[in-house]
């Protein structure tokens, strides 16, 4: 059975979304809740999401509830490289938390393979750098695991 | 340090501070990449070496570079966690092979450097099982004979060291 409603989603920042209840529900902490209470006339407050964040995931689950039956698998991964391309640091990790918190778990492992793919190659400064993460080693500890890591930083040898 | 967080808007700098030190987020970054990024991430803060040394992330890496599912087994899994984990197997065994394969160039390993993996890695695990039993044995002989050993001739210590090590050998393997 199909469920036509509507449901509201109000953001940290308290703005209205209304979704449809397909869009909804690939959300499993949404999914769980609307389970339980069904659809109702009030907004299910998202505390941890802001506007601008939660009009991106709500992009993301629009575009895959109508993708899984008429798009190409080869299409849809096009259309989730572009959606991720241009976003800067701190969206990118923005909406990687939101979909954590909300449970959407193809929208998690897509920020997670791109912020991956942006700390491929770089140095730990670089990495520190590009995601703003404070340095909380003292510089012996750091001086440790780089010894205990040296194989991941010598330069490979031909035999 | 201080500045940088600032000049982040908005909800960002709640989330960068959440992020650096979540582990399970972190864990799910690190299981997208390779061996070598692993090794460097974690070097960037305390909570990327505690993700970068989860055997969960080590898991996926193993598994990815061998064309075939050896490393899917539940049997194989639970032994590789026994005798020291995938991390280990992984940084001590799979990776100087590798480097002086004819394939390092490759993302995928051949069975033979697999195999090789892993019964070096198993009988690095027993090694490492003697070395501590003979630590042990050698820590009780010293209770046990105490200074009368000094009067003993060499045959008589032989036999005490190995009355002691069987002792221990019963009790070890209870």
């Amino acid at each position: 059975m199909v469920k036509e409603c509507k449901v509201k989603l109000k953001s940290s920042d308290d703005k209205i979304f209304e979704v449809d209840y397909a869009v909804a529900i690939q959300s499993q902490i949404l999914n769980n809740t609307l389970g339980h209470t069904g659809c109702t006339d009030s907004a299910l407050p998202l505390h941890n999401v802001s506007s601008q964040i939660l009009a991106k995931v709500i992009d993301y689950c629009e575009y895959h509830v109508n993708a899984s039956s008429t798009i190409s698998e080869k299409d849809v991964k096009m259309w989730d490289q572009e959606f991720v391309k241009h976003l800067d640091q701190a969206t990118l990790l923005d909406l990687l938390m939101a979909a954590q918190y909300l449970g959407i778990h193809n929208l998690q492992e897509l920020t997670c393979q791109t912020v991956a793919d942006r700390i491929k190659d770089k140095r730990p400064e670089d990495i520190r750098e590009i995601f703003n993460i404070q340095n909380d080693l003292t510089p012996e500890e750091e001086e440790e695991i780089r010894c205990e890591n040296e194989w991941a930083f010598e330069e490979e040898v031909s035999p | 340090m201080e500045s940088k967080v600032q000049k982040v808007a908005g909800n960002s700098h709640a989330s960068h501070a959440i992020f650096g030190n979540n582990v399970d987020i972190l864990e799910e970054i690190l299981k997208h990449l390779d061996a070598k990024s692993v090794g460097i991430v974690s070097c960037v803060s305390k909570g990327c070496q505690q993700a970068a040394e989860s055997e969960y992330v080590w898991k996926i890496i193993c598994t990815h570079i061998c064309p075939s599912s050896v490393f899917e087994t539940e049997r194989l899994q639970s032994r590789v966690a026994t005798m020291g984990g995938f991390k280990r197997l992984y940084t001590n065994f799979l990776h100087p092979l590798r480097s002086y394969s004819h394939h390092k160039h490759c993302s995928s390993l051949n069975e033979d450097v697999i195999r090789l993996s892993l019964s070096l890695f198993s009988v690095d695990y027993y090694e490492r099982r003697l070395e501590s039993l003979r630590t042990r044995n050698a820590s009780n002989f010293k209770i046990h004979s105490g200074i009368t050993a000094i009067d003993q001739s060499p045959d008589s210590c032989t036999d005490i060291v190995q009355k002691s090590m069987k002792e221990n050998r019963r009790a070890c393997f209870i």
